[in-house]
C-alpha cells in the first residue's frame, strides 16, 4: 500500500515537472524571454527534447530506487528530496542552454512598451465575495457541532491518521477541537488570501494582441479563482468530517480517507487539466507569433525563477516557470509572508 | 482604455500617464464617474514607483480632470470642472506661441500647420462615434 502511494507521489512529481515547458507563456522558454515565433525554432526544440529526456531518466531512476529500497517513510522522504534536487539541476541545464542560445540568436527587441488595461481590476477576475459566506457557514457548523457534542466525547480524540498504516494520533479533546477549528479557519483564510492575490497580481499583457491578452488573462484568473474556492470548500468539509469521525458519527475510516482524497484531489486535478489547456496566464488561448522579443526583463529574474526588481512596487507577479503567481523578492512583504509561513510550519510541528 | 507606457522614452513616465488619460477623456473613452485604478495598483501594473503615479494623479486632480470620491477612489470629474477658462486659454496661447514661432522660423507653411491641427482634432473627435 505504502509503496503504491510513494510511486504515485513520484509520478506526480515527474509529470508536474515535464509539463513545465508546455504550460509556460508563449514568449518564455525555461525562464528566458524569447520571441513567440521562436518557440518552434529547431534549436529551442532541441533544448526542450534534452530536458524531457533528462527528466524522464531522473524519474525512472527515482521510481526504480523506490522499488529496490522499499524503506520506511524517512527513506521515501530522502528519495523525494534527492529527486527534487535532480529535477532542479535538469531545469538549470535547460535554463543555461536557453541563455546561451539567446546570446547567439541575436533576436531583436520591440519598443519595450508596457501596456496596462485601466479597467482590469473592474473585470470579473475572481468569484464574488458572497461565495465566502459558505466558508463562514462551514466553520459555524463545525463550532456548533463541537460545542453541542463536547460532553459526550471521549477524553482523547483522533487528530491525525496515517492513511496507509491506519495509525492514529490522539490528543486531549478540548485542545484537539480548538486545534481542528483553528486549522479550518486558517485554511479558509488562506484561500481567501489567495483570491486576493489572484485579483491584485500584476497584469502582464502581451503587446502583440492586447485585446486577446486581456481576455485570456481574465479567463485564466477567473477559472483559477473558482477552482481555488472549491478547494477551500473541500478542505473545510474534510475537516468537518474528521470531527464527525472523532465523535464516532462516521465509524468507517475508509469513508473519511476516500472523501478526503476525492474532495481535495478533484479540484487539484481540474486545476492541472485546465492549466495545461490554458497555459500560464491563459497564454495558450492566444495565437501570437512575433519575431521580436516584447519586453526583455530577464535581468530581474534570477535563474529565470526568482523575481527581484526593486523598481517594481508589485508584490505578486505571474510566474515564469510553472503555474500561478510568485513574489517580488525586492519587497519586504514577500519576506514577511515567508517568515509567517515558517512560523506556522514550526508552530504546527511543535503543537502536534 | 489601454495605457501604453514607454519606459525608455525621453518623455517622463508621469507625463505619459497624464497625456494618455487626458486623451482618453477627450476621446470619450473615459467618462464622468469612471473609476481609475488605485495608485498602488497602477504603479504595480506599470512597474514604476508609487510616486510616479501619484504625481500624475495629483497633476490631473489639480487640473480638474480627476477627483477623489470617498467611496470609489479616483474618478473622472464632471465636465464643468475642467472646462476651458480664460486662464487656461492664456496658458495655451503662450505654449502654442512657442511652437508656432519655431515653425515660422523653420519656414513651415501656415497651411501645413492648419492641416496638422485639423487632423489632430478629427482624430480625437473621431473616437467619439
Amino acid at each position: 500500500m505504502n509503496t503504491i502511494l510513494y510511486m504515485f507521489i513520484h509520478l506526480i512529481m515527474l509529470v508536474s515537472f515535464i509539463i513545465v515547458p508546455r504550460i509556460s507563456r508563449q514568449d518564455i522558454e525555461f525562464g528566458v524571454t524569447i520571441p513567440s515565433s521562436a518557440k518552434s525554432d529547431p534549436a529551442v526544440l532541441a533544448i526542450r527534447k534534452r530536458f524531457y529526456l533528462l527528466a524522464c531518466i531522473v524519474g525512472v531512476v527515482v521510481i526504480g530506487f523506490q522499488i529496490l529500497i522499499k524503506g520506511p517513510e524517512t527513506t521515501f522522504m530522502l528519495i523525494l528530496m534527492t529527486s527534487l534536487v535532480a529535477y532542479v539541476l535538469v531545469y538549470m541545464i535547460a535554463y543555461n542552454q536557453m541563455k546561451d542560445l539567446k546570446k547567439k540568436a541575436e533576436w531583436t527587441i520591440s519598443d519595450q512598451k508596457v501596456h496596462v488595461d485601466m479597467m482590469f481590476r473592474k473585470r470579473k477576475l475572481t468569484v464574488s465575495s458572497k461565495w465566502y459566506l459558505s466558508y463562514f457557514f462551514i466553520v459555524l457548523i463545525t463550532i456548533g457541532t463541537a460545542v453541542y457534542s463536547f460532553n459526550g466525547l471521549p477524553e482523547n480524540i483522533v487528530i491525525q491518521m496515517n492513511a496507509a498504516s491506519g495509525e492514529m494520533q490522539l490528543m486531549e479533546k478540548g485542545k484537539a477541537l480548538v486545534f481542528l477549528i483553528c486549522m479550518q479557519i486558517f485554511v479558509m483564510g488562506l484561500m481567501i488570501f489567495v483570491q486576493h492575490i489572484i485579483k491584485q497580481a500584476k497584469q502582464s499583457l502581451n503587446a502583440e494582441n492586447i485585446e486577446a491578452s486581456i481576455r485570456s488573462n481574465v479567463n485564466f484568473r477567473y477559472i483559477t479563482s473558482v477552482i481555488i474556492f472549491f478547494l477551500g470548500l473541500a478542505i473545510g468539509i474534510t475537516m468537518y468530517m474528521s470531527l464527525l469521525f472523532s465523535m464516532g458519527i462516521i465509524k468507517n475510516v475508509s469513508v473519511v480517507v476516500i472523501t478526503t482524497f476525492v474532495l481535495t484531489f478533484m479540484p487539484t486535478f481540474v486545476l492541472i487539466v485546465y492549466s495545461v489547456k490554458l497555459g500560464q496566464d491563459g497564454s495558450r488561448l492566444m495565437d501570437v507569433k512575433s519575431d521580436q522579443i516584447q519586453v526583455d526583463d530577464d535581468i530581474y529574474w534570477k535563474f529565470g525563477m526568482f523575481y527581484y526588481n526593486s523598481n517594481d512596487p508589485s508584490v505578486f507577479v505571474g510566474k515564469r516557470v510553472g503555474l500561478g503567481w510568485t513574489v517580488n523578492f525586492a519587497r519586504w512583504q514577500s519576506w514577511a509572508m515567508l517568515g509567517i509561513l515558517v512560523v506556522i510550519i514550526v508552530a504546527t510541528f511543535y503543537f502536534v | 482604455m489601454i495605457l501604453s507606457i514607454d519606459l525608455n522614452s525621453e518623455t517622463p513616465i508621469y507625463s505619459q500617464i497624464c497625456n494618455q488619460i487626458i486623451k482618453a477623456i477627450a476621446k470619450g473613452q473615459l467618462k464622468e464617474g469612471d473609476e481609475l485604478p488605485s495608485v498602488r495598483s497602477l504603479a504595480s501594473d506599470v512597474g514604476v514607483n508609487l510616486h510616479t503615479v501619484n504625481k500624475a494623479y495629483n497633476a490631473l486632480k489639480a487640473d480638474g480632470f480627476l477627483i477623489v470620491n470617498r467611496r470609489k477612489g479616483v474618478v473622472v470629474n464632471n465636465k464643468e470642472a475642467y472646462q476651458s477658462t480664460e486662464a487656461y486659454e492664456t496658458a495655451l496661447h503662450s505654449q502654442l506661441e512657442i511652437l508656432v514661432i519655431e515653425s515660422i522660423a523653420r519656414g513651415l507653411e501656415s497651411s501645413k500647420l492648419d492641416e496638422m491641427i485639423t487632423r489632430i482634432i478629427e482624430e480625437t473627435k473621431g473616437g467619439l462615434s
